[in-house]
């Protein structure tokens, strides 16, 4: 990261903002307001954690409760399917399909038609007045079928599949990388490969996901089991593609 | 909850370790569960928060750092935040009447038994703030209630609630730092 952690006091309004906002009082405007600083600014957004962790210890003293015993399967089945694959409904099992990759891929080449792909694969049209969708198709080589990615700066959502080959005989982890321009990579999460497709639906955290933006750089490294152990790649880049605006 | 295994738990989920992540649920969900249903006051809302809690949790486990948080605060943080998340979406269509059950805003003797320093220290500032301070604060936390929320239910002026959550909160904070 290039931005250093600021060091400077927020100054007491900031600090009574950031508290109320981790109490959960605000409403409206005012909540509105809040949260969007939150995201911009980072001394308030650690503000507001250091209030949420200061007052945990009173959410910590409330007597143990056991959640139903048949929600533990329903959130693995949630958290880990997330994982495998984007969902379940029609439309996500094209994103697992191989010849659907390659067929868009073919579409994609044409860059008049990157606009219907885009709405193909990343569900109904933006309304006009969310901030603008960014996309990135990564290949490997230019003959290679791309792995396709939709990400949605105003929900902090990317979305990314396509066919991503690997030698079959060594465990790998394809881990996605953000590299601003002339910035070092920073992994945005592991990626699920199932025979030879990649699928991922990740929340950015809001750092980086200011850094998902037309110039900046996607790539996928081979990384060992359990992603990179350094925090920067040490695997082969497989795939890689600039991020543009939709 | 002992605080160095769970540490390690949370480093193994953010390896996408998934024995892990059910050792950590079944370790965590019985406290993470009191704490979504305490705020939405509904079982199935509080079975959906509790799902996105761990989700969240999936997916920024490599973002925890024990030299800024105990594990148990994190985990706390993050349910808390699940539910807040989830009433708030609520509140637009719904109403600020929900559910108006009397509310014991003091956890049980036995979970005060089992507080770690920092939540012995909490205690202690909560104890320092005047009976009204306390009362409100400690609902706004537990309940998740906005400023009107709060106002409505006590039948107080909006401008009174306010202000005195405020005080609380910098009393609070210039207390923790003692």
């Amino acid at each position: 990261m290039s931005e250093k952690p600021t060091t400077k006091q927020p100054d007491n309004g900031h600090e009574l903002l950031a508290a109320e906002l981790s109490l959960g009082v605000l409403e409206g405007q005012a909540l509105s307001d809040a949260l969007a600083r939150k995201e911009t600014d980072r001394a308030f957004a650690a503000e507001v954690e250091a209030w949420s962790l200061r007052l945990a210890p009173l959410a910590e003293a409330l007597t143990e409760h056991a959640p139903p015993a048949r929600l533990k399967q329903r959130i693995e089945a949630h958290v880990f399917g997330e994982e495998a694959r984007t969902s379940t409904s029609e439309p996500a099992r094209l994103w697992t399909s191989l010849s659907f990759w390659r067929a868009a891929t073919a579409l994609f080449a044409a860059t008049t038609v990157v606009a219907g792909v885009i709405s193909l694969v990343g569900g109904p049209a933006p309304e006009p007045e969310r901030a603008p969708a960014v996309f990135a198709a990564l290949q490997a080589d230019p003959a290679a079928a791309s792995v396709l990615i939709r990400f949605d700066p105003e929900t902090r959502q990317l979305t990314l599949a396509g066919p991503l080959t690997g030698e079959d005989s060594t465990p790998v982890q394809p881990e996605l990388w953000v590299i601003p321009p002339g910035g070092a990579p920073q992994s945005l999460g592991l990626i699920a490969q199932v025979e030879g497709v990649v699928t991922a639906d990740l929340s950015v955290d809001p750092d980086l996901a200011k850094a998902i933006q037309a110039g900046a750089t996607l790539a996928i490294s081979l990384e060992p089991p359990g992603g990179s152990p350094t925090g920067a790649p040490t695997g082969p880049v497989v795939a890689a593609g600039g991020v543009r605006s939709l | 909850m002992d605080d160095t295994q769970v540490s390690a738990l949370i480093k193994r989920v953010s390896l996408a370790d998934r024995a892990a992540f059910s050792e950590l649920y079944d370790l965590t969900s019985g406290k993470l569960f009191a704490i979504v249903l305490r705020i939405l006051k509904d079982t199935a809302e509080a079975q959906d928060a509790l799902q996105d809690c761990y989700a969240n949790l999936w997916q920024r486990a490599k973002s925890y750092d024990e030299t800024r948080a105990r594990p148990g605060a994190w985990l706390s943080m993050i349910a808390r935040n699940a539910a807040i998340d989830r009433l708030r979406r609520r509140r637009p269509a719904g109403s600020l009447d929900a559910v108006e059950e009397p509310v014991d805003d003091a956890p049980s003797p036995e979970a005060s038994a089992l507080q770690s320093d920092d939540a012995r220290r909490v205690r202690v500032c909560l104890e320092e703030l005047s009976q009204a301070e306390a009362t409100l604060l400690t609902r706004a936390y537990y309940g998740g209630e906005s400023y009107s929320e709060v106002a409505e239910a006590l039948s107080k002026p909006l401008g009174t609630v306010k202000s005195v959550i405020r005080r609380s909160l910098m009393k609070m904070r210039r207390c923790l730092e003692r």
